[in-house]
């Protein structure tokens, strides 16, 4: 089909203008070798194409160029050397390269050598409009500097030698590289700027001249020329890399064609090939110029046109040859461009191109025959043209109507001869590989499934078996994974057909599973033929029954049929054999026996006898345990389903281990023959799946029959100890309380059918809180008279003689919780028990608190508080208990030990013995003491004493007491000046004089004069005698004052105002906070009743 | 005229009319849930333009003989209808739209009916008669501009 297909090198080039380069040694000269190599150089985007010529090469002649077309019928519309001979033989320029320096001694000589060769070359072209060019090649030192570039008498040379030589003065260029170039490439750079100029010149001068014949032309008679002219345009626009005139010249060409010229039966293929190549270069250049868009719309638009006009229907396989051959073209061009997306990209072009040629293919099958003796030379009707598209046996007829008929006839027999020489398969093959190509790159799986069908097919039909079945394999797994039953149906039958053409055992029992599935609709005869044939294989090494059209292949199947088992992945069937496993447990104590259970569901149209059914467990001592070869448990019928049952004990080394199901394989035909092993794995696991649960649920079950849906499926069961039969609970009251033996009752009980002997029972504290790593802080025990032994620790463990079937015992555990955090004890039981270890454990979490907070303070004798003590003084010291737990507490004493710094007025004893606390409860006990002299004026941080609180958690008096003890420290004390001591009784009958001692103590070191005054307030109590007096008082000694005072009314009065200040020193003055230390009222009651 | 008309929620075809018995719209459509997917994903993206209620996905990919339209529900149910190229050149993308949008208000009928069970066969009489009316009128449709 070289004919209608042919797409020729020149169009699919990058047209670049042509120039020729003369006189250039590059086999001897260095410098001329460079400056070549330069110029030919890889460049993308080069603008010029340089061919080395020889100083006497001979250019194509001109024609005579005819002034008017008026009787002018063209031929033809492209000559097929037309791209030819403008890309590679015509030049827009040649470039003449001479070594002349100016100052050359022999100027003269070479200069008329050179006038010679520039003759030569202006005869050879021929009147060709093209341009001469004159390189010199000179001595780079001989070059002028900068100064003196224009110099006048070098530019009078260049003149001279230009008139001289006939050409224009730009076309005479100096290039100082001699002997050898400096940066040679930027002067080749500024040389070929000037080629350009000149090469554009000339191709502008071919396009005026062109467009000049447009004017003498009809629409009539000379519609094949305005077509060329377009194209010429076009392409000698491409030439001087105009490239928008470019396309808008093919455009209009295109146009042209398609809206105003004649296309009938006889110059179908000329019309349809020029379209084709306008459409390739307007497509080549949109792409090219970023507009993927504009190259598609025109291409679409080709398609549509020319889709239809067939042409001769004798030759109609031309126009599929034809059409898919412009699709494949124009998705080579796509592949080019990068800016193909999902919906389109040149795969859907290779796609169509690919089904063209499909339809080619059958047309041709149908039609074309071989010519095997023929009385005319085949070959006459295939030889190249002078127009492209015309007919070898009537190049250049214009004319609508045939005038060899017989010809004619001869010409359609080579043709289909020749096109039934064509291998369509291949061709088919390599475009769909193409198209998978570009639909994988983009994304399209699916896409590529259905193409990967149209190969599959193909390579069937072209007999390659093999490959087939690869893609059938691929295609039917993937359809089959979504569940497209539909169009499995469709392939299923001709992927077997085609694994039994190739006998391909393994992949035909495959396709036979596949099509026995019930998803897969095909006609009952078929399904039956299908096991049938199956059956026979596997029972009686029969090669399969197939339709008498299919040629029959038992020889290779024979070899095939010998000992060996396929393996089937039965996980893929999907509906055709289902397995279901299910552990009866989730957890199977290590004396009792598992259960597992298989289910099995047949979706095979005939009855089936499997061979063997055996499980594959994860531990491998498990293997051959579940095993089942009796053919009446693997006897299915249509849609039976049936549940296997299996016993085994677990084994003792697996404790702490899960059992797993490996996989179930389910033999079907006899295992020294060619056996299938169906062997289920990925569908044993429950994948929780988000299937919709159906709201409505299946009426139609009958009684007792399970749908296979509702089959649980477990397929992982774990290996547990002997679960000890006793009971183990515990009794206690959170929180613990800090620093107490926390009791814990433990109780026991017996459940086994025997005594238990030596169980030991171990209590252990675990750290909840990691962070702190103390870990003795926790202190457990089993009696109370353990709590203070060092050998307790935050471990314990004892055994139990005998537990006594059916009984209980009662243990006691306390702990000791020596900070706040909480923790967890863990209670533990352990015995053997018929050779099996068994245990029991529990865990108790447990929360610490404080049990009660203590605050203290000091106050003066008048119960005022004092910020600080006062040397030699006496305080009071009041200690505040509250309980803060919920658990009630009991103090059973306290004790207060005062410290060296300090004595005690009073005998110290306990205030609160045995008083229960409740939460927030507060109890209160105060103590006199006096602080003893101090060496400086100010101590600070006295310690005052010990004090120590004796309790126990109220619930469990039995418990020994624990004493906590705080230590009374941080007092400041002051030693005071002054000390008024007072003694007053504490109470008077009424009218009865009483006395009242003021004692003053001066504790400084000099002597003291004070004035002392009792203020009379009121008459309720009379002062007898002075009240105002002086004393003086010794350093550290005291004075005593003495009054005599009567009360007169009952109840607690007045005194009168004790007023105290300074005489000597007068520097100093009495701190008025003393009056505060002193008493303000007496208790005054009625007076003894007396005898009269 | 449509010759073929398909519903299928993720990949699974639950309901399928074809004009005639050809594979080829199987692979068809089978092919076009690449496209849906993509082109779903593209009007969901996150920060994309998403209007929840133009789920018309227009034409899906260039097949010579066949247009092929792509629609999506809310939920994911994907619509696709193929016309044959020669009689659906008069066809507007607003005229498709509409096609689109009565068959998609008859497989809501249809699914709203209590005894359909999700993801299953479409079975429903109304429904075949839009489907019907579809096959039809796009046909009287495309005659009557000619």
């Amino acid at each position: 089909m070289a004919w209608a297909c042919i797409m020729p090198e020149e169009l699919k080039v990058v047209p670049r203008g042509l120039v020729c380069l003369a006189n250039l040694d590059t086999r001897h000269q260095s410098v001329h070798r460079s400056i070549w190599e330069l110029l030919e150089k890889e460049r993308s985007n080069a603008p010029l194409c340089y061919r080395l010529v020889d100083i006497d090469e001979q250019y194509p002649h001109s024609k005579a160029k005819r002034a008017t077309y008026e009787w002018y019928v063209p031929k033809g519309i492209l000559k097929t050397n037309w791209m030819h001979k403008h890309l590679h033989l015509i030049p827009s320029l040649v470039v003449i390269f001479f070594e002349l320096d100016w100052n050359d001694p022999l100027f003269k000589e070479k200069q008329n050598e050179l006038k010679d060769k520039i003759d030569m070359v202006r005869t050879n072209l021929d009147g060709r409009g093209a341009t001469i060019s004159v390189v010199l090649l000179q001595n780079k030192n001989s070059f002028p500097t900068v100064d003196d570039v224009y110099s006048s008498e070098r530019d009078q040379m260049a003149n001279t030698l230009c008139t001289y030589f006939d050409i224009p003065k730009r076309s005479l260029c100096v290039l100082p590289v001699l002997p050898q170039p400096d940066n040679l490439s930027a002067w080749i750079d500024r040389l070929e700027q000037t080629f350009i100029e000149s090469s554009q010149n000339y191709y502008m001068n071919e396009i005026r001249r062109v467009k000049k014949h447009k004017e003498t032309l009809n629409n009539i008679t000379h519609q094949l020329l305005h077509i060329r002219h377009q194209f010429k345009v076009g392409f000698f626009s491409e030439l001087k890399q105009d490239i928008p005139s470019a396309l808008k010249a093919y455009k209009n060409a295109y146009s042209y064609l398609t809206e105003n010229a004649r296309i009938h039966d006889t110059n179908i293929l000329e019309m349809k090939m020029v379209a084709g190549f306008l459409t390739y270069k307007i497509c080549r250049i949109s792409f090219e110029l970023s507009q993927p868009v504009e190259a598609i719309n025109h291409f679409r638009r080709h398609a549509d046109i020319f889709k239809s006009k067939v042409g001769p229907v004798d030759l109609a396989f031309e126009h599929k040859a034809w059409l898919s051959k412009q699709f494949q073209i124009f998705g080579d061009l796509f592949a080019l461009c990068p800016q193909a997306i999902q919906t389109q990209h040149p795969g859907f072009y290779y796609q169509e191109s690919a089904y063209q040629s499909m339809a080619r293919k059958q047309i041709a099958q149908t039609t074309c025959r071989r010519v095997e003796q023929t009385d005319f030379d085949p070959s006459e009707f295939l030889k190249p043209t002078e127009f492209y598209g015309q007919r070898p046996w009537r190049q250049h007829h214009q004319s609508m109507e045939i005038s060899d008929a017989q010809k004619e006839r001869e010409a359609v027999a080579a043709l289909r001869d020749a096109e039934s020489r064509v291998n369509h398969s291949e061709l088919i093959i390599s475009l769909l590989v193409l198209a998978i190509n570009d639909f994988k790159k983009h994304s399209s799986n699916r896409m590529k499934l259905y193409l990967m069908y149209d190969l599959a097919e193909e390579y069937a039909s072209s007999k390659d078996y093999d490959k087939a079945l690869n893609y059938y394999n691929h295609i039917v797994q993937a359809y089959r994974a979504e569940q497209w039953w539909p169009i499995l149906k469709s392939i299923l039958p001709s992927a077997l057909k085609c694994a039994y053409l190739s006998a391909n055992l393994e992949n035909w029992i495959r396709f036979s599973l596949e099509i026995l599935n019930p998803n897969i609709n095909l006609p009952v005869q078929v399904k039956t033929q299908t096991q049938t044939n199956l059956e026979n294989l596997l029972r009686k090494s029969l090669p399969p029954q197939v339709e008498s059209t299919i040629p029959s292949n038992d020889d290779k199947w024979k070899v095939q049929l010998v000992k060996q088992t396929i393996n089937i992945d039965a996980d893929t069937l999907k509906g055709l054999f289902e397995c279901k496993v299910y552990f009866t447990h989730e957890a199977v104590s290590v004396d009792c026996e598992i259960t597992l259970q298989v289910a099995l569901k047949n979706g095979f149209p005939l009855p089936i006898e499997f061979n063997q059914l055996s499980v594959s467990f994860s531990l491998k001592e498990y293997d051959g345990l579940v095993c089942v070869t009796d053919p009446k448990q693997l006897t299915f019928a249509p849609n039976e389903q049936r549940i296997l049952s299996f016993n085994f004990n677990p084994k003792n080394d697996h404790i702490q281990r899960s059992l797993e199901v490996a996989y179930v394989s389910l033999i079907y035909g006899n295992a020294n023959q060619t056996c299938i092993d169906l062997q289920w794995r990925n569908s044993l696991h429950a994948i929780p799946t988000f299937q919709p649960t159906t709201l409505t649920p299946k009426w139609r079950t009958k009684a007792g029959h399970v749908l296979w849906e509702n089959l649980p499926m477990r397929r992982k069961t774990n290996i547990l100890m002997r679960a000890a039969e006793v009971q183990l609970s515990i009794e206690h009251q959170l929180p613990v309380l800090l620093y107490e033996s926390y009791p814990i009752k433990i109780r026991i009980k017996n459940h086994e059918n025997v005594d238990i002997h030596n169980a030991t029972l171990t209590c252990t504290c675990s750290n909840t809180d990691d962070t702190s790593q103390t870990l003795d802080d926790t202190f457990l025990f089993y009696s109370t008279a353990d709590s203070n032994n060092e050998t307790t620790t935050s471990i314990c463990s004892m055994t139990l003689e005998t537990i006594n079937k059916d009984t209980e015992i009662e243990q006691d555990l306390y702990v000791r919780c020596n900070s706040n955090r909480s923790r967890e004890i863990i209670i533990r039981l352990s015995y053997e028990r018929l050779n099996l270890h068994c245990m029991k454990e529990i865990t108790v979490p447990l929360s610490v608190v404080n049990p009660f907070s203590i605050q203290f303070q000091t106050m003066g004798m008048m119960m005022e508080p004092l910020a600080s003590l006062h040397a030699q003084e006496p305080f009071i010291l009041m200690i505040d208990t509250k309980c803060t737990s919920a658990i009630p507490i009991t103090i059973v004493s306290s004790n207060l030990k005062p410290s060296q710094f300090i004595v005690n007025e009073c005998a110290i004893e306990s205030q609160i013995n045995n008083t229960q606390l409740k939460l927030d409860e507060v109890v209160t006990e105060g103590f006199c003491l006096r602080t003893q002299p101090i060496a400086t004026p100010v101590v600070q941080n006295l310690l005052v004493g010990e004090y120590s609180l004796y309790w126990k958690r109220s619930s469990h008096p039995q418990i020994p007491e624990l004493c906590t003890t705080f230590s009374l420290s941080d007092f400041n004390v002051e030693q005071q000046q002054i000390f008024i001591e007072v003694a007053i009784p504490n109470h008077v009958p009424l009218q009865e004089p009483f006395q009242v001692n003021y004692r003053i103590h001066n504790r400084s070191n000099i002597v003291h004069e004070y004035k002392v005054n009792l203020e009379q307030i009121n008459l309720v109590v009379a002062v007898s005698g002075s009240t105002l007096t002086s004393l003086l008082v010794p350093p550290h000694s005291s004075s005593d004052v003495n009054y005599t005072l009567v009360a007169t009314l009952c109840g607690f009065v007045q005194l009168p105002k004790f007023k105290i200040s300074m005489i000597r020193p007068q520097t100093q003055e009495i701190d008025e906070s003393i009056e505060r230390t002193l008493p303000t009222h007496i208790f005054v009651v009625p007076s003894l009743k007396t005898d009269q | 005229m449509a010759c073929c008309v398909a519903v299928l929620i993720k990949e699974n075809l639950i309901y399928l009319r074809r004009s005639t018995e050809e594979l080829k719209f199987l692979f068809l459509i089978h092919a076009s849930i690449d496209i849906l997917d993509d082109k779903v994903n593209q009007l969901t993206k996150p920060g994309g333009d998403r209007d929840a209620k133009d789920f018309y996905l227009g034409l899906l990919y260039p097949v010579e003989e066949y247009k092929i339209y792509g629609y999506v529900s809310p939920t994911r149910v994907k619509f696709i209808l193929i016309f044959e190229h020669s009689t659906s050149i008069s066809l507007k993308d607003a005229d498709i739209k509409l096609l689109f949008q009565r068959l998609h208000q008859a497989y809501i009928d249809c699914i709203s009916n209590p005894f359909y069970e999700p993801v299953t066969q479409l079975k429903s009489k109304r429904f075949e008669q839009v489907v019907s009316s579809l096959m039809v009128q796009t046909d009287s449709m495309a005659s009557s501009c000619r």
